[in-house]
């Protein structure tokens, strides 16, 4: 039974491109994504109201009304410890060119840091309703659900707080679903969703990795070349002077995607699902906010047109795309105590190559420099797609309590090249338990306890040393839920 | 985009409200900083951060120029330009003027006028002793002008006086008699104490101030001025420019640009008024390697025009008020006896006596004989080395006039026509206007001279370079400084640097915000300031700042322009780069 979609990288991406805000180079989290969907024994072929999200053919199945409606609670250990493989120079200069006076090489910025850790909780829930308008014939569903939401917290002061410091994502559908029951071997659905999202993060701008930053001092009337840019060495980041405080606040997305799906019962013990779940263009408007309060940007340069307000504060956009995916389930009916089931999703993360981060205020404006009042970023993610397999086994322990087992794996999509603290992404076993209680014939309750942890990632090829380290991370989600048929 | 009030946004929201911990980014506002109490102490951070850019181009336009203070642009000087071409154009212009223009000017410009075209064909000798030569000339059936050319030695359509020569002689006189032709301000150095620099001969100062207003002072600067600015009862000298307008060198996209290879931030240091952080501009003392003179293009200039333009142009050359004779005496020699020769060089008198002179001195001593029909000789003329000029007549045709030296001859003649036309002596003060006066100029060589004067004195460019990276902020008594690290490590470390008059902070106009009032500059062990720590050891090549090397524990003390002594404790370093000090009134 598919629970879970490959939340995770989604929210990755989610928190690095907002968390990139105004340079590359800094990613964002993922890992805390374990939102519940649904309930534990809902997937691509399990005949619920949950199937809004998973199938929504299996709607075409459903014989009765159904209101499914839950909530629960995400809860997540996310350590890293980072390992400085680069060179650096010593924070509080501003050597802007490599080959470096090895006067300034920083020898102590080396090997491991101190472990950081996030332990995030957040909230979920969802709210599933389905009816058959026309009986074995049409049924229509609606649902409001996260399917994405994630909670970091790192100190302030870690070494990661280039990368992340905190992140507050969420990501809602209101979905609305028709499933055409054809026969008893096959039902179609759809569904059409309006999804909302809301960002919120902070984190060290590191001006080292900014493109706009590297040509303006490049160029006229400054002229001095330099290493700054997206492809900048570890020699030239990390600067005191230029890693500024920022914070992405109220940021929300108004989108809207589909999912379309199919569901075979070749036998009346086996069941096949497809589900193919569009992707979805993400636009988060907030506004941004950025500490430039140093001599160096207030000040210092002003005669050369370098000069900021002390906070400079805007409109900030990010966009970047949820992916599609495509799912297959399968499930088998042993006997009158035993089903199996599981589904196998391919997910399309190539799409995702860079995040685009627009910031946009008068204040950013540096004239002199060829610096405009927008600033477009993109930060380079270069995932690949990826594979997410589950497996259930269901056990009716009496008749009126069912039982449920799960066990699943998730490749990565971050390379080592772009991961960092924002997407602890790795090889991720899940596990999962869940009962079901019939109070009575109409209501059932749902009790669902998941956890999913990534075996500890070492990276050591992160391009610029910027995420090179030890990635844990370990998610727990409990939630309950109230089924009532009608 | 405003959020659609339905069910989703509320939990969304209310998700946020419970999760949403995210701390927006804010900037404490800053400290207000204030004067410490007696006992009162205080920790104050510094950082030395260093930019270092290197080749940096800092391009000025003509509008850029023109914003700079007046002081700056006064003091900038860029080169002595030599006003030998300009006199040779406006004179040849005076002199080539049709006589329907020519009318137009004052009966003095006229007639001076027709004394640079003078010729021994034209030469009206009428009222002048000359006059009788003429009439011997008359007598033997010999033209005048052929008599009077023969003297200098040149034809009889040839200007008595050459252009060159006179030209060559207001420079000299007119020009570089004036007070400002002849020393210009610059830096006080060992060398130049009272700050005054001679001036090249027959040239004007030209500074930047200029060049940005195409010469608008020129009247202003080379009007009447006293010879001695400090004696009330000195010599006025007239000067030779009552008025200059539109006057054109620079074009309008004109552009100056310097490569700079300096540490672009300014110094952190401490106001112990209010223990606040100020800046301290740091291009002054970088000046030693602020430009790489090796690098031909290290200064550039584009837009200097290939001829100023003036288009209307009055000068003037005053008489003496009475009619001062030639001298009629070979003694005393070499000049003779008229007092002419003791007129100021800026009269039109002496103006003539020079060029005459020289005139005469081109004369190579020789005699002419004129004879009489019957080949007898009738008179004749003879000048020697000394340009002593006389007649001696044979016949029984009239009396010569007396000897004299060929320029008292020539200052008579010049003198009496200069008062054609009815001209009072007194009244014949030239002053003559022209218009459209165009000046060749050779902007390749006026920036090479420039850029070698620039090379010698490096500072005068650098005090502009302050200005367009005018960083200074606040008024701090002293600085944190960490030399280069190319230096060897017993010299690597953290120095405190006292402020000199140099650091003080400019305003608009480019003047010192205060005066530099410290009694007990530097760094001292006691609270008495008897025992002075800090010295002028030489680091990065400054040697004017009273300087110490600290570290962590050190205890110093120093006193601030008000008089109010400190104790200053360095406290712990926070970084690499940054010093803490501990501050007390005491």
């Amino acid at each position: 039974m598919q629970r879970i979609l490959r939340l995770s990288l989604p929210l990755a991406a989610t928190l690095a491109g907002a968390s990139t805000l105004l340079a590359p180079g800094s990613a964002q989290a993922s890992g805390l994504d374990a939102p519940l969907v649904g309930t534990g024994f809902s997937g691509p072929v399990s005949r619920d109201a949950a199937a809004i999200w998973f199938n929504p053919a299996q709607l075409g199945y459903l014989k009765k009304g159904e209101l499914l409606m839950g909530a629960g609670l995400i809860i997540g250990d996310i350590r890293y410890t980072r390992n400085y493989t680069g060179t650096y120079q010593t924070p509080d200069s501003f050597q802007f060119k490599t080959p470096l006076d090895p006067a300034y090489i920083d020898a102590t910025k080396s090997g491991m840091q101190e472990q950081v850790k996030a332990n995030p909780i957040a909230p979920t829930g969802n709210i599933f309703f389905a009816y058959p308008v026309i009986k074995d014939r049409l049924v229509l569903g609606a649902g409001f659900y996260v399917p994405y939401a994630a909670a970091l917290n790192f100190p302030k002061d870690g070494p990661q707080r280039l990368q992340v410091q905190q992140a507050f994502i969420v990501s809602s559908n209101l979905t609305g679903s028709v499933a055409l029951r054809i026969n008893d071997y096959v039902a179609l659905g759809a569904g059409a969703s309006y999804v909302m999202g809301f960002a919120e993060l902070s984190k060290l701008q590191d001006f080292a990795g900014v493109q706009e930053f590297g040509q303006g001092l490049a160029n006229p009337p400054i002229n001095q070349a330099n290493d700054f840019g997206p492809n900048a060495p570890s020699e030239v980041r990390e600067l005191d002077v230029l890693s500024r405080p920022i914070s992405l606040k109220r940021a929300v997305s108004h989108s809207a995607t589909f999912n379309v799906g199919v569901a075979i019962n070749p036998t009346k013990k086996m069941n096949i699902g497809l589900n193919y779940q569009h992707s979805t263009n993400m636009h988060y408007h907030g506004r941004f906010a950025i500490d430039m309060n140093d001599s160096f940007f207030t000040h210092d340069l002003a005669s050369q047109g370098v000069q900021f307000k002390p906070l400079v504060t805007g409109d900030a956009l990010l966009t970047f795309k949820l992916p599609k995916r495509l799912t297959a389930g399968f499930g088998y009916d042993i006997n009158e105590f035993f089903r199996v089931d599981g589904f196998f999703s391919y997910i399309f993360y190539s799409d995702i190559q860079n995040f685009a981060v627009t910031t946009k205020s008068p204040d950013l404006a540096q004239p002199a420099l060829g610096i405009g009042d927008t600033l477009t970023v993109n930060l380079p993610r270069m995932w690949k797609n990826t594979v997410w397999v589950e497996g259930n086994l269901r056990y009716w322990a009496t008749k009126r309590m069912r039982l449920s087992g799960t066990l699943g794996y998730q490749s990565p999509a971050s390379p080592d090249s772009t991961i960092d603290t924002a997407s602890p992404d790795g090889h991720r076993l899940i596990g999962g338990v869940g009962g079901l209680l019939q109070v009575s014939e109409r209501v059932g309750l749902v009790a669902d306890a998941r956890m999913q942890g990534i075996l500890p990632r070492t990276v050591t090829g992160s391009d610029y040393d910027l995420g090179n380290g030890t990635y844990k991370l370990f998610i727990a989600a409990i939630a309950g839920h109230l089924k009532i048929n009608f | 985009m405003p959020a659609p009030r339905i069910v989703p946004v509320a939990l969304t929201l209310a998700l946020a409200a419970l999760g949403g911990c995210v701390d927006e980014v804010t900037v404490p506002a800053p400290e207000v900083p204030g004067e410490l109490a007696p006992g009162q102490t205080r920790t104050i951070e510094l950082r030395f951060l260093r930019f270092d850019v290197d080749g940096f181009q800092q391009v000025m336009t003509i509008d850029d120029v023109r914003a700079l203070p007046k002081k700056t642009l006064d003091e900038l000087w860029l080169l002595d330009f030599h006003l030998g071409e300009t006199l040779d154009t406006v004179l040849a212009q005076l002199r080539d003027m049709s006589p329907s223009e020519a009318d137009g000017l004052p009966q003095a410009a006229r007639n001076m006028r027709n004394l640079l075209n003078m010729t021994p064909d034209n030469a009206s000798l009428v009222g002048t002793k000359l006059e009788e030569a003429v009439s011997l000339a008359g007598t033997v059936g010999i033209p005048p002008a052929k008599v009077l050319a023969a003297i200098p030695q040149i034809m009889v359509t040839d200007n008595l006086v050459p252009p060159d020569i006179v030209s060559e002689v207001v420079l000299e006189l007119l020009v570089g008699s004036h007070p400002v032709t002849q020393f210009r301000k610059g830096p006080v150095t060992d060398e130049h104490p009272d700050g005054l620099y001679p001036v090249a001969p027959g040239s004007i100062p030209m500074t930047l101030a200029d060049l940005a207003t195409n010469f608008a002072s020129l009247a202003d600067r080379f009007g009447p001025t006293p010879l001695d600015p400090n004696d009330p009862m000195s010599p006025v000298h007239p000067g030779f420019i009552d008025d200059a307008y539109g006057i054109s060198i620079v074009e309008e996209d004109f552009k100056m640009s310097v490569k700079v290879s300096v540490n672009a931030l300014p110094f952190k240091g401490v106001d112990l008024g209010d223990l606040s952080v100020a800046s301290v501009n740091s291009i002054a003392s970088q000046v030693d390697t602020l430009f790489d003179f090796n690098d031909p293009e290290w200064m550039t200039v584009e837009g200097l025009a290939d001829e100023m333009v003036i288009q209307e142009l009055t000068m003037s050359i005053h008489e003496n008020d009475k009619f001062v004779l030639g001298g009629d005496a070979r003694d005393p020699k070499p000049n003779g006896n008229s007092e002419i020769w003791d007129l100021p060089p800026w009269e039109f008198e002496r103006l003539i006596m020079e060029s005459a002179a020289r005139r005469t001195a081109l004369i190579a001593p020789h005699c002419d004989e004129y004879k009489l029909a019957t080949d007898t000789l009738a008179f004749e003329a003879c000048i020697d080395a000394e340009g002593w000029t006389e007649l001696t007549t044979f016949a029984d045709i009239g009396d010569p006039p007396p000897p004299a030296y060929f320029w008292d001859i020539l200052v008579e003649v010049a003198q009496v026509r200069l008062h054609d036309g009815g001209l009072a002596e007194g009244d014949a003060d030239v002053q003559f206007t022209l218009t459209d006066v165009r000046i060749p100029i050779d902007p390749d060589a006026l920036l090479e001279q420039i850029k070698e004067n620039f090379q010698r004195d490096p500072s005068a460019l650098a005090s502009v370079a302050e200005r367009v990276n005018d960083a200074a902020e606040g008024d701090a008594d002293f600085f944190y400084y960490q030399p280069e690290r190319s230096n060897s490590p017993n010299l690597q470390g953290d120095y405190l640097y006292f402020v000199t008059e140099a650091d003080i902070r400019k305003d608009a106009e480019a003047l010192p915000v205060r005066e530099y009032t410290y009694a007990r500059p530097g760094f001292f062990a006691d609270p008495d300031l008897s025992d002075k720590v800090s010295n002028l050891q030489v680091i990065d090549g400054d040697e004017t700042h009273e300087k110490i090397k600290v570290v962590t524990g050190d205890v110093l003390y120093m006193e601030d322009d008000a008089g109010r002594r400190f104790k200053l404790s360095v406290g712990e370093k926070p970084s690499p780069s940054r010093i803490s000090l501990e501050i007390t009134r005491i």
